[in-house]
């Protein structure tokens, strides 16, 4: 039914639905043609057919008055459609919206090359080229040929059919992982173009671009997406490679004898099965790290301060002996490891360095070793000796230092990564180190320019270390996690030593017990290896100092 | 006053599609101004003045040639096709009808004026650009769709960007038609008439140049004339018969030049006025 209209209140007739205000088809972005009467836009009845109110081709569009002998016009914005002086004979009136269409033109049933379903879009822009009464007529007669409204859904289409099967081969030529979620538009534009243009060109449309065009497949992000969970998983419980399997002899079977912690100015002595303290040692300054070591002198505890390293010999209860670093620094952090062999005590710091002092003059500051390769990192951590072999990090490198061949110049193990290493541990034939950026990786002891990451955390890790359980090697880590992990090399099993959710920091471990204080440095918390569910013992620290723990050592005991 | 020119098919231009295209929209601009100031319109079927004020004038676009330019281009390209089909003269007829109702009897129009511009569509498509002149058989195509009122008299105005071949007078006139051809000759509208009484001042509605673009075009003559000037062969009959224009034209051009320069006057004793060179 089509109903009249003139003034405000302008209606037109939709083809099998309720009649469409003109101001609603103006304003409606799905909308591109509109087909009316003379009678529509002038009035027939009424006031309309006496006063003739002129139509005026609204703002945006453009007009072509179709007569009945054939004629047409084509009428710009703001022209009028029919004069006031009755002269004008019945017309229709096309009224086009002027602009860019874009059309997005989508197919679900590709097949790619590999036979995987694609699902591809298409967005195109066109527009209805009325800068010519010719093309406008193409339009109006060979698109528009129906009463009422024409659509951008009817566009749409139209055109999928022209180009589909331009899509289908091109996709069906390819295989899915050249084309899922690649951009491969400036390749089959040309195609496009040529296929559409043409049919568009005859139905009085001009087509702008082709703006791009995606393919997608579900069915192949699924298989992806589940792939990478699978290797997630893989990664989340630490699938670490056979390559990196070590024999269990290569990690000796100990047992903790003692715990120690850095706390304050104080090293406290923790029993590690009754959680009880045996004895705390005062030192002069705050601590930053704390070792222990068997010697021939006797067992030795090493303290590391700001700016010191204080030694002593627990058999013999002497006094701390404190060894300095030089004075030409105020530094901020303090030392981070030490490590004793024969005469030399080595110390690493990450403002000065890797220092070492020689145990018969305490009165002479430390040497600062390998300043050029330590001074040009913000870290140098670590320091173990094994098997007269002194290991240290700085930076995203590891170094070894033979001891006993006076080789001054260590081995570089090359991370490849710009992430510094927080933590190393050792075995006769490996270097397993954990870095800030979240990897584990080792290297073989001969091969130091070729790392392999076996493990990656989204958190940096903490610590980590190596420990024979049940005779079988694990590494231990932690890393800002609800918990320590214990993975068999190896292999992909696991453990978690967990307490309460509470979030886990420095750790150590034996073949016997594992231990961990919490990120906030006030609680100490033992488990047995045997049971990693519950630990055996949970010690407040602030029973013993009010500064948080900011080191833990065990004292181990190997057993043949 | 319009004088005849019977130099038609004199030189061929070459042209490629923009220039044609801006061309024809001249043309068309330029005619559309000639009969919306053109007050009445002789018929010389029944001898009479007709009122071509704008409630009695009627006008129409016919669509002549452009599916022919669509297939052409359809056939010769596969991309870009609108584009090249926005490039291209579109050869629209522009047909104005004046209506007149007698005593007893229906609005009939009783002069129909027309105007369309004829190019060599199938050059300007391949190669972009054409020299080609046209010729009687474009007229005669022209003709038949444009007159297929047999109660009316025709005056037609085709033009050509690249000129037209040698054409006979006789097929620009006939018992209800008058054809003029327009052509672009240094820079400016050149309209050729056939000879003939029936004009009238409706030959006006077809002087598509300006008379500044007479003048001048009349000053750029005159400048590659030397040898006539010097040998004071330079008159007011000697560039009518060369370019066409009318006498008060030419005068006014002459006058406009002996204030610009001084070394050149008007002989005003000689009849027909001449320019001549002083030292």
């Amino acid at each position: 039914m089509y109903k009249r209209f003139f003034g405000g209140s302008h209606t037109v007739a939709n083809s099998g639905s309720e009649a469409q205000p003109l101001s609603e088809w103006l304003t409606d972005r799905n909308t591109i043609a509109i087909k009316l009467t003379s009678r529509d836009i002038t009035g027939a009845t009424g006031l309309g057919a006496i006063f003739k109110k002129q139509f005026v081709i609204p703002l945006n569009t453009t007009g072509l008055s179709i007569y009945p002998d054939g004629n047409c016009y084509l009428l710009k914005e703001g022209q009028p459609a029919a004069g006031a002086g009755g002269l004008t004979p019945d017309f229709n009136l096309l009224l086009v919206k002027d602009g860019e269409i874009t059309i997005r033109v989508s197919f679900t049933d590709m097949k790619s090359m590999d036979n995987y379903t694609v699902e591809a879009e298409c967005l195109l822009s066109i527009s209805v080229a009325t800068n010519d009464a010719s093309t406008t007529k193409d339009f109006w007669k060979k698109l528009f040929n129906f009463p009422g409204v024409l659509k951008v859904s009817d566009l749409r289409n139209f055109i999928a059919p022209l180009i589909k099967d331009n899509v289908r081969n091109f996709v069906a030529k390819e295989p899915i992982f050249a084309i899922h979620k690649v951009n491969r538009t400036n390749e089959l534009t040309g195609d496009i173009m040529e296929c559409l243009e043409p049919t568009l060109f005859d139905v009085g449309m001009r087509l702008n671009t082709v703006t791009e065009i995606s393919f997608t497949s579900s069915e192949y992000s699924k298989e992806v997406t589940d792939a990478i969970h699978r290797e997630n998983i893989k990664s989340f419980l630490g699938n670490v490679s056979q390559n990196a399997a070590i024999d269990s002899d290569h990690i000796p079977i100990e047992k903790a004898e003692e715990i120690l912690l850095a706390a304050g100015n104080k090293v406290i002595v923790i029993d590690p099965r009754s959680g009880k303290d045996i004895r705390q040692y005062d030192f002069k300054e705050q601590l930053r790290s704390v070792r222990i070591q068997d010697t021939e002198d006797g067992n030795i505890i090493l303290a590391g301060g700001k700016s010191s390293v204080y030694l002593m010999n627990r058999d013999k209860n002497n006094k701390p002996l404190a060894f300095h670093l030089p004075k030409d620094k105020y530094p901020k952090g303090g030392i981070n490891s030490m490590a004793l062999h024969k005469d030399c005590l080595y110390a690493t710091h990450s403002e000065y360095g890797l220092a070492r002092w020689n145990l018969a003059n305490q009165m002479i500051p430390a040497d600062i070793l390998f300043q050029e390769l330590t001074s040009i990192n913000t870290t140098t951590r670590c320091a173990s000796v094994s098997d007269d072999i002194l290991y240290f990090v700085s930076g995203p490198n590891t170094y070894a230092l033979k001891l006993q061949n006076k080789c001054y110049k260590p081995i570089e193990y090359v991370s490849n990564l710009n992430s510094p290493i927080s933590a190393i541990a050792t075995s006769p034939n490996k270097i397993f180190a954990g870095m800030e950026s979240g990897e584990i990786l080792y290297w073989e002891k001969d091969r130091p320019k070729k790392p392999s990451i076996i493990l990656k955390l989204r958190d940096p890790i903490i610590n980590i270390h190596l420990s024979n359980i049940s005779s079988l090697p694990h590494i231990l880590y932690s890393s800002m996690r609800y918990s320590v992990t214990a993975r068999i090399i190896g292999q992909s099993i696991a453990t978690s030593f967990e307490y309460n959710g509470t979030t886990l920091g420095i750790i150590d471990a034996t073949s016997d017990i594992v231990c961990a204080i919490d990120t906030a440095g006030r609680n100490l918390i033992i488990w047995e290896t045997s049971s990693a569910d519950k630990p055996i013992a949970t010690i407040d620290i602030r029973r013993f100092s009010e500064q948080p723990v900011l080191d833990i050592c065990i004292k181990k005991k190997k057993i043949s | 006053m319009v004088t005849v020119n019977n130099s038609v098919g004199a030189t061929a231009k070459l042209v490629d599609r923009k220039t044609a295209k801006l061309a024809e929209e001249r043309f068309l601009e330029r005619i559309s101004a000639n009969i919306f100031n053109a007050n009445g319109v002789y018929s010389p079927l029944d001898k009479k003045l007709y009122d071509a004020s704008d409630k009695n004038k009627i006008c129409k676009v016919i669509d002549i040639c452009s599916e022919k330019i669509k297939a052409q281009i359809k056939e010769l390209a596969k991309t870009n096709l609108m584009a090249l089909y926005d490039e291209m003269p579109k050869g629209n007829a522009h047909v104005y009808e004046i209506m007149h109702k007698e005593l007893l009897g229906a609005r009939k129009p009783k002069v129909i004026i027309a105007a369309t511009t004829i190019s060599p569509i199938a050059d300007l498509l391949r190669y972009g650009y054409s020299a080609q002149q046209l010729s009687l058989a474009h007229i005669d195509n022209t003709k038949k769709v444009l007159m297929s009122n047999t109660g009316a008299f025709y005056y037609l105005c085709l033009f050509s960007p690249t000129g037209w071949d040698n054409i006979s007078p006789n097929a620009l006139s006939g018992s209800n038609f008058l054809i003029a051809l327009t052509d672009i000759t240094d820079g400016i509208f050149s309209t050729y008439f056939v000879e003939d009484d029936r004009w009238r001042s409706n030959a006006l509605i077809f002087d598509l140049s300006t008379k500044e673009e007479k003048v001048e075009h009349i000053k750029r003559f005159v400048n590659n004339h030397t040898l006539e000037l010097l040998m004071d062969e330079l008159t007011e009959d000697f560039v009518a018969n060369s370019l066409g224009y009318a006498i008060n034209t030419i005068r006014d051009a002459f006058e406009l030049m002996e204030l610009e320069d001084d070394y050149i006057k008007i002989d005003r004793n000689s009849k027909p006025y001449r320019l001549t060179r002083i030292y």
